[in-house]
């Protein structure tokens, strides 16, 4: 019998929220063979460059097990070497540290949540059997293309 | 999705096409009209602009609605926080990021 969790990442998958952000050019599913799924995301570097960043996802027992999400060169299906992480502000560096469990560091990560309590602490950022895959990416998205916002401070004054 | 049902819309608006979007960030307020189909992100750089934030803040900072901690993703439309109404107050705040001691 076919593991219920497929069924329900297919369906976030197929979202009409999620279906947007491929459609926007803010991130894409390379692919998805359970409970893996690899993905890349959108971002700006710090000088302005557009680029993207992979990543490679567990998603056993979702949703009820936070999905844990870490960095990865899906080229080389490796992880990522020091010069290969996102950079800009503490914001970026904090999420895509090389940490203990190596994952991205944020609440709603597996590893991350019951990590220094982060997501007792914050619970607005946490996993919850209630999100969906589209709040993690836009998550990832978000912050992965906040070192645009200076640059366009820049160009617009 | 988890919405955050939080929208501060008065209600004293007919759903017209635009909403009045208040965003307050320290002691300072500025108001701006945006069609109700924007998205958080650009009252976001917006308000960086108007503010005029610093490079180091802008990368930093979220908007949440008035009242509420959760920081509002850039996808969000403006319409889907104040559903019926045409104003709209922001709080410009640091967004969060996990407690990183290791």
């Amino acid at each position: 019998m076919e593991d219920p969790a497929i069924a329900l990442i297919e369906a976030d998958l197929a979202s009409e929220e999620f279906r947007t952000g491929c459609d926007d050019g803010r991130w894409r599913v390379m692919s998805f063979a359970y409970p893996r799924l690899d993905f890349k995301v959108s971002a700006i570097e710090p000088d302005g460059t557009a680029t993207e960043y992979g990543f490679r996802a567990d998603l056993t027992n979702y949703p009820g097990l936070a999905p844990e999400v870490k960095l990865w060169n899906l080229e080389e299906d490796r992880k990522p070497i020091a010069g290969e992480r996102p950079s800009g502000g503490k914001r970026v560096a904090e999420t895509f540290k090389d940490w203990g469990s190596g994952t991205v560091y944020r609440p709603w990560d597996r590893h991350t949540g019951p990590h220094n309590n982060n997501a007792v602490a914050k619970p607005h950022l946490a996993w919850s059997k209630d999100r969906d895959l589209a709040f993690i990416f836009e998550d990832l998205y978000g912050i992965l293309v906040s070192n645009g916002r200076k640059v366009a401070t820049r160009t617009a004054a | 999705m988890e919405g955050n049902g939080n929208g501060n819309g008065n209600g004293n608006g007919n759903g017209g096409s635009a909403i009045s979007v208040t965003v307050n960030y320290q002691a300072a307020s500025k108001v701006e009209s945006f069609p109700r189909g924007a998205k958080v992100s650009e009252v976001l750089a917006w308000a960086i602009t108007a503010f005029s934030i610093d490079d180091a803040i802008a990368t930093e900072i979220e908007l949440v609605v008035t009242g509420t901690t959760e920081e509002l993703q850039g996808s969000k439309p403006l319409a889907s926080l104040a559903p019926g109404g045409s104003t709209l107050t922001l709080d410009l705040v640091r967004g969060d990021i996990a407690n990183g001691m290791l």
